[in-house]
């Protein structure tokens, strides 16, 4: 956790840099009162003040709170980056390919191949369950959803 | 018009089948999603929110609120039966409630949690109903230095009481008041932070942040590992409490509930809070404080009341100041501001069937809540067996869809998708979310009041101080914030 929090704080040094930086393009102040850059320049500076701290923190102070490594093992992270690139993949195609198919295949990886369920009880359920949620929004809500392949 | 004539009024907006379907639809829901560990209300309230912009906004608070307060009935029930709390609010139940159904007492727990609810929610609408009005009153007065006074008070103790680290604390919220200045300035009318996207310009909405942050980030952290839930093996009978139970546990429901109620006004604060200082309180003061931990009534009741009259009592600051004390109320208020509603004391003046519609409606609800956990509580138990594996894929859907809904763009999609990304990184490196949300909502209306606040005073800071509730509220601030640096010292000189 340590070294996770030195981390951050350089993260988010730099990102408060780039806050200042940027917020000094904006007016700063107008007559009378402050400008569209006035907070987002204060903002910029405070964080850059904690990310200080935190990195102090992290590097001098030795705290219960600090020890351990809050990511999980390389099986739980595999897991999570494979739920992140399906949704990531099907964010991606949701347009064009529409929501029914994109949908329905989506669910159907996640449950055949992450979750280890017979093919079949895996396609029945991602079937049921787009088409409830297709069933609210588009039938019941009239929400226009990307009809892709299927018109 | 006073309170009786308008509480009627109320009724008669609650009590139309639609809107008492929808209470009755919110209840079931909250209650699902309160047995369900890896959802909360926050997230829920803000996935159905996409499904609410075609309906009458008295409707749709009744479904939200009733959520709200309905995930706190079922939020014992896991912590109860597996030791595992549904909800935040819940953490301390297991304590004593895991302990009473080893002991053969699961019933008489999950009875006397749904009985300390009712009673705590029923008290807290109570005190929702005298207090907000004359609350209401003396806001009207309120211009924008005493706005932007209290929002800062709200946004310092959040920071106190967020998490464990305040540097970390505070570095959440000043990520949310810069998410919320990405747009057009509320000032000069000039873009900022829109890195050239035409999508960017209108700011990066609250659902897309709420979405990403508690849908995609939270199904991430809780999909890391296969999670595998064995329900504690036990006869669900004798819900009903012995004399005996009542007479422990009734002054501990009757404390619990008061405390909740004040601890839930105050911005900042929560049900979570409320229950942990309820459940000390009666460790206190009990004559056997070793029976805590141990299966104590006294340690259920308690903690199950004050998480229950602090969600009502956190209503009170949002529909009197139209300023949310927490992450759910943020999510409550910035839906209100989607259909066209102001947030504040003009809403007792200019809409009160939907103020008052609502506050009946949380009595019909608290009724619905008691009929239906303590008779179906087997029926809830059993949607434990509810993999997380399905749960989950299904929470991703609705994330996609909601968000979509929203614009029919893309770009707020994948923007949730980033979003999700950071979600799961801060809660892993123990950044709290939830003041994201709340600084979010707030972000441009202190920036907003502030700019008012000096417009009237020509340009001079004075003004904050010279008005004798604004200054009050900013030494109020000045208090919380050097709590902090008292401890800190204390803790120093004891090194």
């Amino acid at each position: 956790m340590r070294r996770c929090n030195q981390v951050v704080g350089v993260l988010l040094l730099v990102f408060s840099i780039l806050v200042i930086y940027q917020s000094r393009d904006l007016v700063y102040a107008v007559e009378f009162s402050p400008g569209a850059g006035f907070f987002p320049f204060w903002l910029g500076i405070s964080l850059l003040l904690l990310s200080l701290i935190l990195l102090l923190n992290s590097t001098l102070i030795k705290s219960r709170l600090s020890e351990g490594n809050p990511f999980p093992d390389r099986q739980a992270l595999l897991r999570v980056l494979c739920i992140l690139g399906s949704l990531l993949i099907s964010i991606l195609f949701f347009e064009r390919l529409g929501f029914l198919i994109v949908m329905v295949l989506f669910i159907a990886f996640l449950l055949i191949f992450l979750e280890k369920y017979r093919w079949y009880s895996g396609v029945l359920i991602s079937l049921v369950m787009v088409f409830a949620v297709y069933g609210l929004f588009k039938i019941w809500l009239g929400v226009p959803l990307p009809p892709g392949l299927i018109r | 018009m006073d309170v009786l004539q308008s509480i009627m009024l109320g009724f008669g907006v609650a009590l139309t089948p639609i809107n008492l379907f929808y209470a009755f639809f919110g209840c079931l829901l909250g209650t699902i999603i309160g047995v369900l560990p890896g959802i909360g209300p926050l997230a829920t309230i803000a996935l159905i929110l996409p499904t609410t912009f075609g309906m009458n906004p008295a409707s749709a608070m009744i479904m939200m609120a009733a959520v709200y307060y309905g995930a706190q009935y079922g939020g014992s029930t896991t912590s109860i039966l597996l030791n595992i709390p549904g909800e935040s609010a819940s953490v301390i139940t297991c304590l004593d409630g895991y302990q009473m159904a080893r002991q053969g007492r699961a019933g008489v727990a999950l009875g006397i949690s749904a009985i300390a609810s009712f009673i705590a929610g029923t008290l807290s609408v109570l005190g929702l109903m005298l207090m907000a009005p004359p609350l209401a009153k003396i806001a009207l007065k309120f211009g924008p230095p005493e706005y932007f006074s209290l929002m800062l008070l709200g946004l310092a103790t959040i920071v106190f009481l967020g998490g464990r680290s305040i540097v970390k604390s505070m570095i959440s919220i000043i990520l949310g008041l810069l998410i919320g200045m990405v747009g057009v300035d509320p000032v000069g009318g000039v873009n900022r932070f829109t890195m050239d996207h035409l999508e960017l310009i209108d700011g990066i909405s609250f659902i897309v942040v709420v979405m990403g942050l508690f849908g995609v980030g939270e199904v991430l952290v809780s999909a890391e590992e296969r999670m595998k839930i064995s329900i504690l093996k036990t006869k669900l009978s004798g819900l009903i409490p012995t004399l005996k139970d009542w007479k422990e546990s009734a002054g501990a429901m009757v404390r619990g509930s008061v405390l909740g109620f004040f601890i839930g006004v105050l911005p900042g604060t929560g049900a979570t809070i409320a229950s942990f200082l309820s459940y000390a309180t009666e460790k206190m003061i009990s004559k056997n404080p070793e029976k805590f931990g141990k299966g104590a009534i006294e340690g259920v009741a308690g903690p199950e009341a004050a998480n229950n009259a602090a969600a009502g009592g956190a209503l009170v600051p949002l529909f009197t100041l139209g300023i949310p004390g927490s992450g759910t109320t943020a999510v409550m208020m910035g839906a209100m501001m989607m259909w066209g509603l102001r947030p504040g004391p003009l809403l007792f003046v200019q809409h009160p069937d939907f103020i008052w519609g609502i506050i009946a409606s949380m009595y019909v609800g608290n009724v619905m809540l008691l009929i239906m956990n303590l008779p179906l509580v087997p029926l809830f138990a059993s949607l434990l067996r509810v993999p997380y594996s399905i749960l989950y894929p299904f929470i991703l859907i609705i994330c996609i869809t909601g968000v979509y809904s929203l614009e029919n763009s893309m770009f707020h999609v994948l923007l949730m998708f980033i979003f999700g990304v950071i979600g799961y990184c801060v809660k892993k490196l123990d950044f709290p979310p939830a003041p994201i949300v709340l600084a979010l909502i707030l972000g441009p209306m202190v920036e907003r009041a502030l700019y008012q606040s000096l417009t009237i005073s020509h340009g001079s800071l004075s003004i904050l101080v010279t008005r004798p509730f604004s200054a009050a509220f900013l030494v109020l601030v000045l208090l919380v914030l050097s709590v902090p640096v008292i401890r800190f010292l204390k803790q120093r000189r004891r090194a």
